[in-house]
C-alpha cells in the first residue's frame, strides 16, 4: 500500500535501508519529492509523480537529435540535461570527420533509441545506440517519466497488454516518449490509452485504470 | 551550426501534425477554424488599476494596468500616453531564459500596442490633465506565465480586458504641479480591439496555432479588428511567405470569428464588474 507524500513528509520511522528519494534524519525518513511512498521489505521508497526525467546509467531512452556536429550528435532526452552520441557509434567504427559527414546518417528532428552510458556532473549525458536504433512510427506521445518508469517496470507486463489491445507497434523510453506504429484505428486506441494514463494523477491505481480501458 | 532558438519538433511529430491538418483537424482534435478554450478573468490584481488573466488552451497570460502622470510627447501635446511591455517569464517554457526581454517579447508588446492604438480603443484625448504640460500615462504590463502558442491573441485579450476594467485616481493641476485627488475615473474607451492569429502550415491556414504548430509553421499572420469588424492592424511573422490569397483568406476568416471573441471579452468584463 502506498501513500501520497510531499517534500518533508515523514515516510517511515525505524531501521530501514534507504532505497530512493528519501532523506534520513536519525531513524526518520522524509520524502524529498512529491510522489507515492512505499514501505515494504525493509525498504523505503518514494516514486516521483512529476518532474523531468533524471538519467540513470543503463536506462533505455528515446531521444531526438537537436544538433549534428562532425564528431557527435546532441540528443534531447526529455530531461534537464542533453545527451550526446559520438559519430563513431553510428558507423560502428572509428571515422575520419574530415572525410565523413554525420548528417548523412542522421538529421535534426530524427528519433533514436539509446541507452545511458555515462553521467558526469556538468557535462551532457553520454549515450550508446541500441542495436535497432532508428525509431520510426506514425505517432509520438509524451507521458510523465515517472509513469513511463512505472509502466516499464510493471510486473504484469502492461506494455504488452497495451500492444495487444491497440494492435500498434510500440517503442517506449523510460524518459516518457512513446512512439506508435499502426493503422488509424490502432493510433486512435493508443491515443485513448495515453489519455487514460495522463488522467490518473497517482501511480497507485494506474494499472487498475488501464485494465479498465484495455478490457 | 548555430543552435536553433525555440522548440525543435521531431520529424515524426511534424508528419503527424501535417497529416492531421490535411484531414482538417488540429493535432489536439479541434477543427481548423476553432480556437482552444478561452477563459478570461478580469480583476485578478488588487493593487493594479486594472488587470486580467487569460487562459487560451495551455497558454496563460496576465496583464496589469498602472496609470501615472507625465509630460506629453511634443508631437501629441493633447493626448495621453500608452506604453505596453511584455515579458515571457523563465517558468513559462523550458526554452525561455532569464534576462531582459528578447526580440520575440518586444514584438509581442509592439503587436498588442499597435492593435490597441490603431483600433482607437483608448480615447487618448480624455487622458489629458493640462495640454502640453501633464497627461496620464497608461502602462500595460503583460507577463506570460505559460507558453503553449499564440501569445499574440492571449496577450491582446488580457490587455484589452485589463483596460476595460481599469479605473484610476484623477489628478488636478495646482500651479504647475499635478495633485492626486480621491476621485476615480474609468479608462476612457471608444472601441474594442480583437486580435486573431493564423499560421500557415504546409498548405493549411489555421487559427490559434499551438506551441508545436508554431514550431513547424511557415508563416504567421495576426489581424486585429475593431468593433465594426474593420481591419485595423496586421503583423506577419515567420520566415516563409504568404500569397495575397492567403492574406484575404485570413482577413475573411478573422471577420467571421471576431464577434465571438468580442462577446466573450465583453461578457467576462461585465461579469467581473457586476461581481459574478
Amino acid at each position: 500500500m502506498s501513500k501520497s507524500v510531499v517534500p518533508g513528509d515523514l515516510v517511515a520511522k525505524g531501521n530501514y535501508r534507504i532505497y530512493s528519494n528519501v532523506i534520513k534524519n536519525d531513524d526518520k525518513f522524509y520524502s524529498i519529492f512529491v510522489g507515492s511512498a512505499e514501505v515494504a521489505g525493509g525498504k523505503v521508497r518514494v516514486t516521483r509523480l512529476s518532474g523531468p526525467y533524471i538519467p540513470k546509467i543503463g536506462d533505455q531512452v528515446i531521444g531526438m537529435i537537436t544538433d549534428v556536429q562532425p564528431l557527435a550528435a546532441t540528443v534531447d532526452i526529455n530531461s534537464y540535461i542533453n545527451g550526446f552520441i559520438m559519430a563513431n557509434a553510428f558507423y560502428k567504427k572509428r571515422i575520419d570527420p574530415s572525410k565523413r559527414d554525420l548528417s548523412e546518417k542522421v538529421r535534426i528532428g530524427d528519433l533514436l533509441s539509446a541507452r545511458v552510458n555515462r553521467i558526469e556532473r556538468g557535462r551532457d549525458v553520454s549515450l550508446t545506440l541500441e542495436q535497432k536504433w532508428r525509431v520510426d512510427g506514425d505517432a509520438i506521445f509524451y507521458i510523465s517519466p515517472a509513469k513511463a518508469a512505472y509502466l516499464l517496470k510493471s510486473k504484469s507486463n502492461i506494455i504488452n497488454k497495451i500492444k495487444a489491445y491497440t494492435g500498434a507497434g510500440i517503442v517506449m523510453g523510460i524518459n516518457g516518449l512513446i512512439v506508435a506504429k499502426g493503422e488509424k484505428d490502432s493510433i486512435d486506441k493508443i491515443t485513448a490509452v495515453i489519455k487514460a494514463i495522463e488522467s490518473q494523477v497517482e501511480l497507485y491505481g494506474l494499472e487498475d485504470v488501464l485494465k479498465g480501458v484495455l478490457s | 551550426m548555430m543552435p536553433k532558438k525555440g522548440p525543435i519538433i521531431s520529424n515524426l511529430r511534424k508528419d503527424q501534425i501535417l497529416k492531421s491538418l490535411s484531414e482538417g483537424r488540429h493535432i489536439d482534435g479541434r477543427d481548423l477554424t476553432s480556437q482552444r478554450p478561452l477563459e478570461i478573468t478580469p480583476g485578478i490584481i488588487e493593487k493594479a488599476e486594472g488587470s486580467a488573466s487569460v487562459k487560451l488552451g495551455g497558454t496563460h497570460v496576465i496583464a496589469g494596468v498602472k496609470v501615472e502622470v507625465d509630460t506629453p510627447f511634443p508631437d501629441t501635446p493633447s493626448e495621453g500616453i500608452l506604453i505596453v511591455n511584455a515579458e515571457v517569464l523563465p517558468t513559462a517554457s523550458e526554452y525561455q531564459e532569464p534576462g531582459p526581454p528578447d526580440e520575440d517579447s518586444i514584438e509581442l508588446a509592439r503587436v498588442v500596442d499597435r492593435g490597441i492604438r490603431e483600433s482607437k480603443m483608448v480615447d487618448f484625448s480624455k487622458l489629458v490633465i493640462e495640454p502640453a504640460k501633464q497627461v496620464y500615462t497608461v502602462f500595460v504590463d503583460i507577463s506570460v506565465l505559460s507558453m503553449d502558442g499564440n501569445l499574440f491573441d492571449a496577450s491582446s485579450y488580457a490587455a484589452v480586458a485589463a483596460l476595460m476594467t481599469s479605473s484610476f485616481n484623477v489628478y488636478r493641476m495646482e500651479g504647475d504641479v499635478p495633485v492626486k485627488t480621491e476621485d476615480k475615473m474609468a479608462m476612457p474607451l471608444a472601441d474594442l480591439a480583437v486580435s486573431l492569429t493564423f499560421a500557415k502550415i504546409g498548405g493549411s491556414l489555421v487559427i490559434d496555432p499551438t506551441w508545436e504548430e508554431e514550431g513547424i509553421m511557415d508563416a504567421r499572420l495576426t489581424a486585429v479588428y475593431d468593433s465594426d469588424g474593420r481591419l485595423c492592424a496586421m503583423q506577419k511573422g515567420g520566415s516563409g511567405g504568404l500569397k495575397i490569397d492567403d492574406v484575404f483568406q485570413v482577413v475573411d476568416a478573422g471577420k467571421a470569428k471576431y464577434l465571438d471573441i468580442r462577446k466573450k471579452i465583453v461578457e467576462a468584463v461585465e461579469n467581473a464588474k457586476s461581481g459574478n
